[in-house]
């Protein structure tokens, strides 16, 4: 590591201590998200947490290195599919009105319809943890890549600008 | 309530000091201070939920906020706008403090909460069924995701509009026009 | 006495929208007024004395209903919080836009170059 090339991003000590941060800002947001039902938080917190353990990554490790963990494309499909399981969850409690609720699907049903309980709130807490983390990570990758450059006497905005 | 007091007036010179300095980057870190106070009363006024909610997302708006600064070469700013400006302003802030006399004329003190005052608001069932209809200990929790729904849908609504828009006025312009600019400069 | 205080703060955030000339103020006023609407809301429902809507060991519901604050507030104020994050995003992407056309973030030069 002492003869590496100076990549871009912050320095070694930065490098480091986010490489080890990272982990625990995400698993916290999760924390969060998955426990919102018992203690505060909710599923906007821990979205915005989550997102914050990519910016964090993103900050220290350069954009190239932020584009490539999670580009434009794998962020706006996840917040996507996060929509569309908050709509699907929403109208499937509409059309058949008890599908969420313990006892409805017969007895002794186990697994993961256990964890949901009384009914549908994790799912919701879930997507719109993924929605809104996604949604976060894309605002921040756009702004973190436009820069304004003068260029032959007009300015201009680039995008993503090279080292 | 001498804390809530003292927090206020604390929220209200951070104000001043944003709004009045001209170095950019100060007023910025003077909001992200102003947002961290109203993380702290919110604490104290017995809203845990908003305190973690308001906190990160004062994080992540001193984010934005330097995002859009740091790189530009205009950090300071001189003067005000003229005087018609002036007296606009303190016209509308005379009719927000003779509102807000009105309006608490009409208050109770601070510490009696609506649903003491009236009859039937619905707080009071909430608070009372909503652990054992939803199944979810934390009564917040209960009525954004449990009872009212679809305001969680309409704020996923608002927040993808708003990335939408705001990737729809950073986009890049397309080649196309940027070709047919180049033409129509040399046909003049 | 504490509305008071927040009505001042909203007034200030007025102030600073109306006047400054710089527009990262003026988004920055914005997010003035927005806090101190916030706290107005979370202050209606408080209860002096009272604990955090949140059911914790040996309480039962009725205590919880007698002692907690209104869980009301709290709810539209979290969705509020999250709006005004969405707002702030779009104003600031405005403002790179006006940045990058007009070269400056004052808007009386912005009023006299146009085109």
């Amino acid at each position: 590591m002492i003869d590496s090339p100076h990549r871009e991003g912050m320095d070694l000590v930065a490098k480091s201590v986010t490489g080890w941060l990272k982990g625990f800002i995400f698993l916290f947001g999760v924390y969060l998200v998955i426990n919102s039902h018992a203690t505060p938080g909710g599923g906007f917190a821990g979205g915005i947490i989550i997102a914050c353990a990519f910016i964090l990554f993103t900050l220290a490790e350069g954009q190239h290195a932020g584009m490539k963990l999670l580009s434009k494309n794998v962020a706006a499909k996840l917040a996507s599919a996060g929509a569309l399981i908050f709509l699907g969850a929403v109208i499937a409690v509409i059309c058949w009105k008890d599908v969420f609720v313990k006892d409805s699907l017969g007895a002794g049903r186990t697994g993961i319809l256990y964890f949901l309980g009384e009914n549908a709130m994790p799912i919701y807490d879930i997507a719109l943890a993924l929605v809104v983390s996604m949604l976060l990570f894309t605002i921040f990758s756009i702004t973190a890549a436009v820069h304004v450059t003068v260029k032959d006497g007009q300015r201009k905005m680039v995008h993503r600008r090279r080292r | 309530m001498s804390l809530l007091v003292i927090l206020l007036v604390l929220m209200i010179i951070g104000a001043i000091i944003a709004i009045e300095t001209t170095n950019l980057l100060s007023s910025i870190v003077c909001v992200g201070a102003v947002g961290f106070l109203i993380s702290i009363a919110f604490l104290f006024l017995g809203a845990p939920d908003l305190a973690i909610t308001q906190l990160v997302v004062e994080a992540l708006c001193l984010i934005i906020l330097i995002r859009a600064t740091i790189n530009r070469d205009l950090t300071s700013v001189t003067g005000d706008r003229e005087f018609f400006g002036l007296t606009v302003t303190v016209a509308m802030v005379l009719v927000l403090a003779i509102a807000g006399i009105k309006m608490f004329g009409e208050f109770p003190a601070l510490g009696q909460p609506v649903m003491d005052r009236m009859a039937n608001t619905p707080s009071a069932a909430y608070l009372a069924h909503g652990t054992e209809q939803t199944g979810a200990k934390n009564v917040v929790t209960a009525l954004m995701l449990g009872y009212r729904n679809y305001d969680a849908l309409g704020q996923v609504a608002i927040l993808f509009c708003s990335v939408i828009g705001a990737l729809a006025i950073l986009r890049r312009p397309a080649r196309k026009d940027q070709k047919e600019k180049d033409a129509e400069a040399d046909a003049i | 006495m504490v509305y008071a205080l927040c009505l001042v703060l909203i007034a200030i955030g007025l102030y600073g929208v109306v006047v400054k000339k710089n527009v990262v103020k003026i988004v920055i006023s914005m997010a003035i007024i927005e806090y101190g609407i916030n706290v107005l809301l979370v202050l209606i429902g408080y209860r002096s004395g009272g604990c955090a809507p949140i059911l914790q060991q040996g309480m039962t519901a009725a205590t919880l209903a007698a002692h907690a604050v209104d869980p009301l507030p709290q709810a539209l104020v979290l969705t509020t919080i999250m709006i005004n994050l969405g707002m702030l995003i779009l104003m600031v992407a405005i403002c790179i836009r006006l940045y990058e056309r007009y070269g400056t973030f004052d808007i009386t030069e912005m009023r006299r170059l146009k085109g």
